[in-house]
């Protein structure tokens, strides 16, 4: 059993990132993991990628799905609670107390650059989630060739993730990784 | 992708991919050397195309 100080930092550092995860969740996924993995030692990179893969393969909210469990993993039921609400409680408040002024600005020019600004950044960090994320979860080039197969795919044409994620499961299932 | 034809904007995508998944760095450091530079340049580059 971890102290309760564990569940009071695990939900303190969900609620920073929360707060800053420009372009969605999967964002901050990479501190997310230094912190529960490298830092605490809370759980092994293999569970991490477990996690994610449950909640990626479940509809709905799969990031405040996956702190929940994070948080299930770290301080069970109530660290399940509180990693979900750390997860999505900050930046809707944010959202909600900024948006009448972002909306009043909508037109301006800097609103428009802070958009075109962001927007890349965005789009970098969420490349970088993903090696982050492949590299927890390949342990050997087995591994790595399903993932980036998957990327390619992904980019060259219009087919549904869910025959990737079918296909993965099944060479998992055929014990083929 | 709709930002390819933007090298500056391309340039801190990269930046940002490089700096966490590769440099290891806080996100938080990457987002306060990034996303102001990125707001300013993205500034200066519409004011320049006017």
């Amino acid at each position: 059993v971890r102290p309760p100080s564990a569940l009071v930092a695990l939900v303190a550092q969900l609620a920073l990132v929360s707060s800053i995860s420009f372009g969605g969740f999967p964002t901050v996924l990479p501190d997310v993991r230094s912190f529960v993995v490298l830092t605490h030692g809370w759980m092994t990179d293999e569970d991490f990628t477990n996690i994610f893969t449950m909640a990626q393969a479940i509809p709905g909210p799969n990031m405040i799905l996956m702190m929940g469990l994070v948080g299930w993993k770290v301080w069970g039921f109530s660290g399940a609670l509180a990693g979900a609400t750390a997860t999505f409680a900050p930046p809707c408040a944010i959202y909600y107390a900024a948006f009448r002024l972002w909306n009043r600005f909508r037109d301006a020019r800097w609103q428009r650059s802070v958009r075109a600004g962001l927007a890349p950044v965005t789009v970098g960090l969420i490349m970088a989630s993903g090696i982050v994320m492949a590299r927890a979860a390949d342990t050997g080039w087995p591994a790595g060739v399903p993932t980036i197969a998957a990327a390619v795919v992904l980019l060259l044409t219009r087919l549904n993730p869910i025959w990737l994620l079918a296909a993965g499961g099944l060479l998992g299932g055929l014990g083929a990784l | 992708l709709p930002h390819r034809r933007r090298p500056a904007a391309l340039t801190f995508a990269g930046l940002a991919l490089v700096m966490l998944a590769f440099s290891k760095l806080p996100l938080l450091a990457v987002l306060f050397i990034l996303a102001p530079s990125s707001i300013a340049a993205a500034a200066l580059f519409s004011a320049a195309y006017r």
